[in-house]
């Protein structure tokens, strides 16, 4: 059974090795952007989004992957996963761990069946235990500035706390190997009810002795040897149990898919309790009661659907942090609460929203951040700039600063000569109107500590559908280019 | 070199006594001819434009030595197409660059101080295409501290010292390649004002001394052998990141003496619609009155042709 654990092992390392690839590959905005195929093919994030948005995301991939689910079982799990891929390199590390006594598996479906009933009442929150985004997460916060070290990665803060949820997923396999692919992972639990049927699968042949080695080996407990049964909910095709077999008895096999098979092992009781703190859970996710949820003063991406469809869609993927060129998209932890646990938004301290750019929409897979066009995008205000006049060194401090309006890419800025007690210099004024709240000013604000001129969520415009260019701003814009001339730079003399 | 006759001779070495003289007008420039140029003015197609300014000094072999590293500085600091006129048009940059090559340069880099996403500016410009074709071409985006290094500015009147870029050191030849461009502090931005491009700490040139008084101590320690100004749009206002007003010049003017450069092309055009003189300009003003270079345009030679 060797070569059939090198082809596993090969082809482990094929889709991981594909995984990463499409990660790098859409990492900056110098490339041609798209949407990693690993999300697109996840029936999780499509049936949780689907559910949450009310409506249909694109299905053929995942449609595919359950297809073939239906055929294969949990070969996903197995051969495809990129989670479970490092799982199995870091339970290789840790070694041979002795079974645990007590069996978990039940508890992923009743995982699933909690997140499922949460995100049909109020919010979604099943990304946040996928393991696609799992892996993508880790891989922005983490991976790529550490590996970029020498260049101008992106630094994520706060990325210890997604470095540290990694860790300890991974640290699960002290306790059993692929812990997470056995007990937690919904969409593990998703892809076994889709595969419960599978007619490729391995069973023992007759001359089985029933010496149980297999049972003992199976890391999600899939296998009754009393019973000569091997759960298709379970069985991850990891060939543990064909390693180990001393007899050779174990064998793939195509076996008559029969009705009536075995259910996981759920009870009533944690059926009802699931369903039960579900309806429970849920409405309080989008109160106060669980952490601040208004008055926060987030800046989302520019085209980012409106707030309570944003945090639904968005699947926390880090896909629009890891592309932002200017290192300004950043997680949330808790500023808009557990709802908006890990939700992007714009630390426009850290970096503005460059103009010429729209990344952040391209790789975005649920759409929760609206694909636009260059031009279209220009056009989104996501916020209004604010000059906090005493401490501007224009204002307070007679400087000729006025580094905002030099870098300002809407001419949004205009200095205008002030007297201020008898000194009458250039100073900034913000037109909110053609402000668009990117906060290239507040980045760029060289003053220490907090920026002179912050953007705010004034005036954010989030459209779940329809134009974001109307005649009245194309007309504000195309009057700059004819000429409204501003206050002549005090860099002149008379 | 075809032999001269000893009246010609004679001629040629009493201009160069006479303007060696007259040393306070700044450098000069010789050309071919038997009259000293200071600056040339060529209306017309960019690309064109650009060959027979250098044509104009016998060639770019004037200033680019076989072996020289050559370090070109253009404006790509805003992340922005050069339709807007707030970059170096990229068939300007090429255009030196290979020029630079074909005079036998060991290695062109072209560096700027990217004052918006690197990446974006680097792309949008234009350059990123142009280079294609013009792959021994090597591109310095000066993003982190350590590519500067600290220097004195012994003849600064504000800036004692300040961190330049590293790469000055191992450069022989400075070639600026500024654009015309209005600025919101500064009134215009072009070779003076762009060499800003080469140093690290510009929040200190904002905040904690004058402005245009910095800008003309850092040209006291950054001299370029040669600038050229890519007038070929001139951003009249709304700048130096745009959108403003873009005017098409179609223009390139070339000298050695960044003072007259800079002065006669402001000339060129209206300024946030008003007219102005290259003495109106305060960091101008000051780069002359500290002996950088010849500010009246009335006192220059002026060689203007077009293609």
């Amino acid at each position: 059974m060797r070569l059939l654990k090198t082809i596993r092992f090969i082809i482990q390392a094929i889709f991981l090795g594909l995984f990463i690839y499409f990660f790098a590959a859409t990492a900056t905005v110098a490339n041609h952007l798209y949407i990693n195929p690993f999300f697109s093919s996840d029936p999780l994030i499509f049936g949780t989004t689907s559910v949450a948005l009310r409506m249909l995301l694109p299905f053929v991939l995942p449609l595919i992957l359950i297809l073939l689910t239906a055929v294969f079982g949990r070969f996903f799990c197995g051969f495809v996963c990129p989670l479970g891929t490092m799982i199995d390199g870091s339970d290789f590390m840790i070694g041979k761990v002795r079974p645990a006594a007590k069996s978990f598996k039940s508890f992923k479906y009743y995982l699933l069946l909690f997140l499922v009933v949460i995100s049909v009442v109020s919010a979604s929150l099943l990304h946040l235990f996928d393991p696609i985004t799992i892996t993508s997460r880790t891989f922005t916060a983490v991976l790529r500035p550490a590996v970029g070290f020498f260049k101008d990665s992106g630094q994520v803060h706060n990325g210890f706390v997604f470095l540290g949820i990694f860790v300890l997923i991974l640290g699960l396999g002290i306790v059993q190997k692929r812990f997470w692919c056995g007990n937690i992972c919904p969409l593990g639990a998703l892809l076994g009810i889709a595969g419960r049927l599978s007619i490729v699968r391995f069973s023992m042949k007759d001359e089985c002795t029933e010496c149980g080695v297999c049972e003992r080996v199976c890391p999600t407990r899939a296998i009754n040897i009393e019973q000569r049964h091997v759960s298709q909910y379970e069985c991850i095709r990891c060939l543990a149990c064909l390693e180990d077999c001393k007899e050779h008895e174990m064998r793939l096999t195509l076996a008559r898919p029969s009705l009536g098979h075995r259910a996981p092992d759920l009870s009533r009781r944690g059926f009802v309790g699931a369903v039960g703190l579900g309806l429970v859970v849920g409405p309080l996710l989008k109160t106060e009661l669980l952490g601040r949820t208004s008055l926060a003063r987030i800046i989302r991406p520019p085209g980012s659907i409106p707030e309570g469809r944003f945090l639904d869609a968005c699947v926390r993927c880090g896909e629009c942090i890891k592309v932002c060129p200017t290192n300004g998209l950043q997680p949330t932890i808790l500023q808009r609460g557990w709802h908006g646990l890990f939700a992007p938004q714009l630390a426009t301290r850290i970096g503005g929203c460059e103009r010429n750019c729209n990344g952040c929409g391209q790789v975005c897979p649920t759409g929760a951040i609206r694909k636009l066009s260059l031009e279209e995008k220009s056009y989104v205000k996501i916020g209004t700039a604010v000059i906090h006049k005493e401490m501007c060194l224009a204002w307070e401090q007679d400087k000729l600063c006025l580094i905002c309006d030099e870098t300002c890419p809407y001419n949004a800025i205009d200095s205008r000569q002030v007297d201020i007690m008898g000194s009458k210099l250039s100073r900034p004024f913000v037109n909110e109107e053609l402000c668009t709240g990117c906060g290239i000013c507040e980045s760029r604000c060289p003053i220490a500590g907090p920026s002179a001129i912050e953007v705010l969520p004034i005036g954010e415009e989030r459209l779940r559908s329809g134009p974001y260019i109307t005649p009245r701003k194309k007309a504000l814009r195309e009057s700059l280019e004819k000429g409204i001339f501003e206050d002549v730079p005090t860099g002149f003399t008379e | 070199m075809k032999n001269i006759s000893r009246r010609d001779f004679l001629k040629q070495a009493m201009a160069a006594a006479l303007s060696a003289a007259l040393l306070p007008r700044g450098p000069s420039l010789f050309a071919q001819g038997p009259e000293t140029v200071d600056l040339v003015v060529v209306k017309g197609d960019k690309v064109k434009a650009l060959k027979k300014a250098l044509e104009a000094y016998g060639g770019i072999s004037r200033f680019v030595k076989p072996q020289d590293r050559v370090l070109i500085k253009p404006n790509i600091s805003i992340a922005s197409p050069p339709e807007w006129g707030a970059t170096t048009s990229p068939e300007v940059i090429v255009g030196v660059a290979r020029a630079c090559l074909d005079a036998g340069a060991k290695r062109v880099i072209v560096a700027d101080y990217p004052l918006r996403a690197p990446v974006v500016c680097y792309e949008k410009c234009g350059l990123k295409k142009a280079l294609e074709e013009l792959k021994e071409v090597d591109v310095l985006l000066l993003t982190q501290e350590r590519f500067f290094v600290e220097t004195e500015v012994p003849k600064g009147l504000v800036l004692k010292s300040t961190k330049i870029a590293r790469e000055l050191s191992k450069t022989d030849v400075l070639i600026s390649l500024p654009t015309a461009k209005s600025h919101s502090a500064t009134g215009v931005s072009m070779g003076l004002k762009g060499l800003m491009g080469l140093i690290w700490d510009r929040g200190y040139f904002h905040q904690d001394v004058d402005l245009n008084q910095a800008i003309a101590d850092l040209a006291t320690v950054i001299k370029p052998k040669l600038i050229i100004m890519d007038a070929s749009r001139a951003l009249t206002s709304g700048g130096p990141g745009g959108p403003g007003v873009v005017k098409e010049l179609n223009t390139i003017v070339a000298g050695v003496d960044p003072v007259a450069v800079d002065s006669y092309t402001v000339g060129l055009t209206k300024w946030y619609n008003k007219v102005f003189l290259g003495k109106n300009v305060k960091h101008i003003a000051l780069a002359s009155k500290m002996g950088l270079g010849e500010i009246d345009v009335g006192k220059l030679k002026i060689k203007e042709t077009s293609v």
